[in-house]
């Protein structure tokens, strides 16, 4: 058994031993390291007893980064421009497909990231295919007006015709006012069917898809050195970019609760309440993140405090959510919760209420606790079952936090971070004044 | 790009890693054992003849209630106690529903496979139906098909499937009708359990690190299930003689879904099965941006943002783009499904049938034939590419007696004859009897716009029609061949009442 897959047998029979004893050995996957001359990053996580190989190109640029009015949505419509091809492999699609390959992308607000799965004797092939499109990609205004279209479909499914997705629109569009997580990661429509110019594109283009502003994560069944090889191939004469930073402004403190009422459409939807508070840079405070994450487990997990009282004693809500996702700068602790027909909304969101702060003035520690930590430590372990995890997961942490070992401290924070640790960073984040609170109401129920 | 030569790399890995043994649970059908030592994680799967086709004429929805009750209670545990002495463990247990089976699914740490079994056992064995449970099932059932009607994917493949299956034991929702799920009892409940939950009903398996004390175990808790099989009585769904169109109306919309597609008279153990398999991906595979109607839709003319066919049914498992194991069918039917600005929707119905007559007219080249083959036989890799993904193929194989599927299925890709293809679809595709589905604001312009000879297109702003114009024309131009009689509009707040 080689290295990886001995440190992933370590790791797993860490939680094994954790979950029997009272310490376990750090989670950490054996990642390699290198950096190129051009500024691009590479990461090599191997597992030899993997049939697949994934490739995830992570770029550090995502809504985040549209920094000036008129191009919001333009780093997804560019996400969505990589597949259209280049002068050496014209047609993408018919490319990669004799690979048998999975291959996607999708835009968040802090980086957009593509990724391509394969049996890993395809390696060298997707490797070639990857570097090229990125590098010399056929970028015309003609293609970009096109692929305008089924942007503006993905939004009308995922946004404008959901009643999900209005919501979770309003509440980061309310929570925020000056930074740019502010707009929706695929676009204000105005931008999208007015503003956003083939020139804005190809500005953003040049800005940030450069070596230096990108990272190359590799799992699976892999010689590291022969995939290191392999992308100083194809990438290493790639000219390094000017390393844009974009000039996102920083969220002033909220110092007043926001609440918004919006209507909806029609009536097959059941009330829907989203809850936002502001966080913190988890990056600088990955044990505030880990924290939270833990409270959320214990609140609105499938045996979570708030689901059970909520949804199956109260019985006034269908479901009810809450996630903190990492992000490079301060972000929302986001709850949600969809209302069943004729439940009060306003007694919904006191009883949430009241029970957060129970928690944070209960000074003995849950048994949930134990549960929580148990519970989202082998979540992590159950995700790392395949390459295209393990790159997505690692590439995440790198690209978001800057870190990608905060993947291992994350595993041990889960099990460390003691309940005081846990009430004050929720006494810091549920906090009143800094809650904005959204009610979609279908036009039956207004 | 060369077309790839195949050499299975996965198949070999297999075979080192995995070590499949069948072991009979006394009922003819063999507990399915794949071991693989690390990471320390055991999958368990049992499958049981207890979908949906087996639920009473007047208790649609009942299949699904017993299963989502299975649970919540049992002789030794209380629904919170088995939810919170799973999380206890970090373990998991998760079970879904379909036409023909029901599947139990869970995974934990080697290191707790006691605790956790006791549970997973006592969920196959002895669930008790606690009659608080039952209440809260009927409305979270209820909540389901809320979101049936509120979600206009699910609602147009729900109203696709039901039309289609229309008298057949298929055609009904897995959740039921709203008014049949506020009539079931718990003794609904404990009957259809003591009928179906049988031995010889029952598909099982466990992989990973797994050892021979577990899988004992395994063994003689399987042979505790009542004796017994039902066996199912097929009765053969037919196309409609004709096109015919459902205009199912939402207010407010701004896209329309729509679906087309009929039944096929192939299934998996055919050895048409194969060529059909490369026809879908050549046509529209799920997610994949080489098919023909993602092409022709979206990437030339940007008029959506998916375009799909199928020639099984598909359950799209979580984000990825493959389809769920265990959710194997007696019957399967075609469908394409695309969902443009409503503007277009017409315009998108004439183009999905125009690509489907396609086949039928002109042999795929030979280069597209070679790709979709290279496509199909290498992308199977991720069909099997865990244990439990592999767990679930091989109780799939043992559901159709077909227990070769996996170790032959690339073989039999690359050995379709390209001539074949045409001639299947020539025997198989019938455009002109396809039932189409469409989710619409506006129901009544939309009938009105299909019986009209002109189709509206509308390109995205600033796109240029530029050489698609006379193929755009000829698109127009089709004749959909629809009496009025042949549309049918309903409301989408009054299906599954």
């Amino acid at each position: 058994m080689n290295g990886p897959a001995k440190n992933l047998l370590a790791c797993c029979l860490g939680i094994v031993l954790l979950l029997a004893a009272e310490r376990v050995a750090a989670f950490d996957l054996d990642v390699r390291e290198y950096e190129f001359k051009n500024g691009l990053k590479l990461l090599v996580a191997p597992d030899t007893t993997a049939p697949t190989v994934s490739v995830y190109t992570w770029v550090n640029a995502g809504s985040r980064d549209e920094d000036r009015d008129g191009i919001t949505g333009l780093a997804h419509v560019f996400e969505h421009m990589m597949f259209r091809g280049t002068e050496k492999f014209p047609d993408y699609a018919a490319a990669v497909a004799p690979l048998g390959a999975q291959t996607n992308a999708f835009t968040e607000q802090d980086y957009t990231a593509y990724f391509i799965n394969a049996e890993s004797r395809f390696l060298r092939e997707m490797l070639e295919l990857e570097a090229d499109r990125i590098r010399n990609l056929i970028f015309t205004n003609e293609t970009f007006r096109t692929e305008l279209g089924p942007v503006k479909e993905e939004k009308r499914r995922f946004v404008d015709n959901s009643a999900d997705g209005t919501l979770d629109q309003e509440l980061w569009m309310t929570a925020f006012t000056r930074h740019t997580y502010h707009h929706p990661v695929i676009g204000w429509t105005e931008d999208l069917e007015q503003k956003m110019q083939f020139a804005d594109g190809l500005q953003f283009k040049n800005r940030y898809y450069a070596p230096n502003n990108c990272y190359l994560v590799i799992a699976g069944n892999v010689d590291p050195d022969q995939a290191r090889e392999w992308v100083d191939e194809f990438y290493g004469d790639w000219p390094p970019g000017p390393a844009y930073t974009a000039v996102v402004m920083p969220e002033p403190e909220q110092t007043e609760a926001r609440i918004k009422e919006i209507s909806w459409k029609d009536d097959q939807t059941s009330p829907l309440v989203a809850i936002g508070y502001h966080t913190f840079d988890p990056g600088e405070n990955l044990e505030g993140y880990a924290a939270l994450s833990l409270l959320n487990e214990m609140l609105f997990s499938q045996w979570g405090a708030a689901t059970e009282l909520l949804k199956k004693e109260l019985e006034v809500v269908e479901s009810v959510t809450g996630e903190c996702r990492l992000s490079k700068d301060p972000g929302l602790e986001s709850i949600k919760i969809r209302m069943r027909r004729g439940g009060a909304i306003d007694l919904a969101i006191d009883t949430l209420t009241a029970l957060i702060e129970s928690f944070i003035s209960t000074e003995e520690e849950p048994a949930s606790l134990l549960r929580a930590r148990n519970s989202l430590r082998a979540q992590m372990i159950y995700r790392l079952n395949r390459p295209a995890r393990v790159a997505g997961t690692i590439g995440n942490y790198q690209i978001v936090t800057g870190n990608h070992r905060d993947l291992g401290r994350l595993y041990d924070l889960y099990e460390d971070v003691p309940w005081g640790e846990i009430r004050a960073t929720a006494a810091k984040v549920f906090v009143p004044e800094r809650r904005t609170v959204i009610k979609l109401i279908p036009k039956q129920s207004s | 790009m060369n077309r790839v030569k195949r050499f299975s790399t996965v198949a070999l890995m297999m075979v080192v890693i995995a070590l499949i043994c069948g072991c009979s649970a006394d009922s003819g059908n063999e507990l399915v054992v794949i071991e693989k030592a690390s990471p320390p994680v055991i999958y368990y799967r049992t499958m049981i003849d207890a979908g949906s086709a087996y639920d009473p004429e007047e208790k649609p929805g009942l299949a699904y209630f017993t299963a989502m009750m299975l649970n919540k209670g049992t002789r030794n545990y209380s629904r919170q106690e088995i939810e919170t002495k799973l999380a206890d463990i970090g373990a998991q247990i998760n079970i879904s529903v379909d036409k023909e089976v029901v599947v139990i699914s869970g995974q934990t740490l080697k290191e707790n496979v006691g605790e956790f079994y006791s549970i997973y056992s006592e969920i196959i064995l002895h669930p008790l139906f606690p009659d608080d449970e039952v209440t809260r099932q009927r409305a979270e059932q209820l909540d389901r098909l809320d979101r049936i009607r509120e979600d206009d994917a699910e609602l147009s493949l729900a109203v696709l499937e039901t039309e289609l299956y229309a008298g057949h034991r298929y055609g009904h929702l897995l959740e039921g009708t709203s008014s049949a799920v506020r009539t079931i009892t718990r003794d609904d409940v404990t009957r259809f359990h003591k009928r179906y939950y049988l031995r010889g009903n029952t598909y099982a398996g466990i992989a990973g690190a797994v050892d021979d004390t577990l899988v004992a175990r395994f063994k003689a808790d399987l042979r505790k299930l009542p004796a017994g099989k039902v066996i199912r009585s097929d009765n053969i769904p037919r196309n409609p003689r004709s096109r015919r169109v459902i205009l199912v109306e939402k207010e407010g919309l701004t896209q329309s879904h729509i679906r087309i597609g009929h039944h096929l008279d192939l299934g998996r153990g055919d050895d048409g099965y194969y060529p059909l398999r490369i026809l879908g991906s050549y046509l529209g595979q799920h997610r994949e941006m080489f098919g023909q109607l993602f092409r022709h839709v979206r990437a030339e003319r940007g008029l959506s943002y998916g375009a799909y066919a199928y020639m099984e049914y598909f359950n799209q498992s979580g984000w990825s783009k493959l389809p769920a194991a265990g959710i194997p069918r007696s019957d399967q039917y075609f469908h394409m499904w695309t969902y443009p600005k409503e503007v277009n929707f017409e315009f998108c119905i004439k183009m999905l049938l125009d690509e489907m007559s396609q086949l039928i007219a002109e042999p795929i080249p030979v280069e597209d034939v070679d790709r979709t083959k290279d496509f199909l036989a290498n992308h199977f890799a991720f069909e099997i590419e865990t244990p439990d993904a592999q767990l679930g193929m091989n109780l799939d194989e043992q559901w159709y007696g077909l227990p070769d599927y996996v170790e032959t299925f690339r073989d039999r890709i690359e050995s379709v004859p390209r001539t074949e293809l045409q001639t299947l679809a020539l025997d198989h595709l019938h455009p002109d009897e396809t039932l189409i589905v469409a989710v619409v604001s506006d129901a009544q312009a939309a009938k009105e716009e299909l019986l009209t000879v002109s189709t509206r297109l509308e390109l995205p702003s600033g796109a240029e029609e530029g050489g698609l114009k006379e193929e755009n024309d000829r698109i127009k131009m089709i004749d959909l061949d629809l009496q009025p009689e042949e549309i049918t509009i309903v409301r989408g707040e009054d299906l599954f009442e």
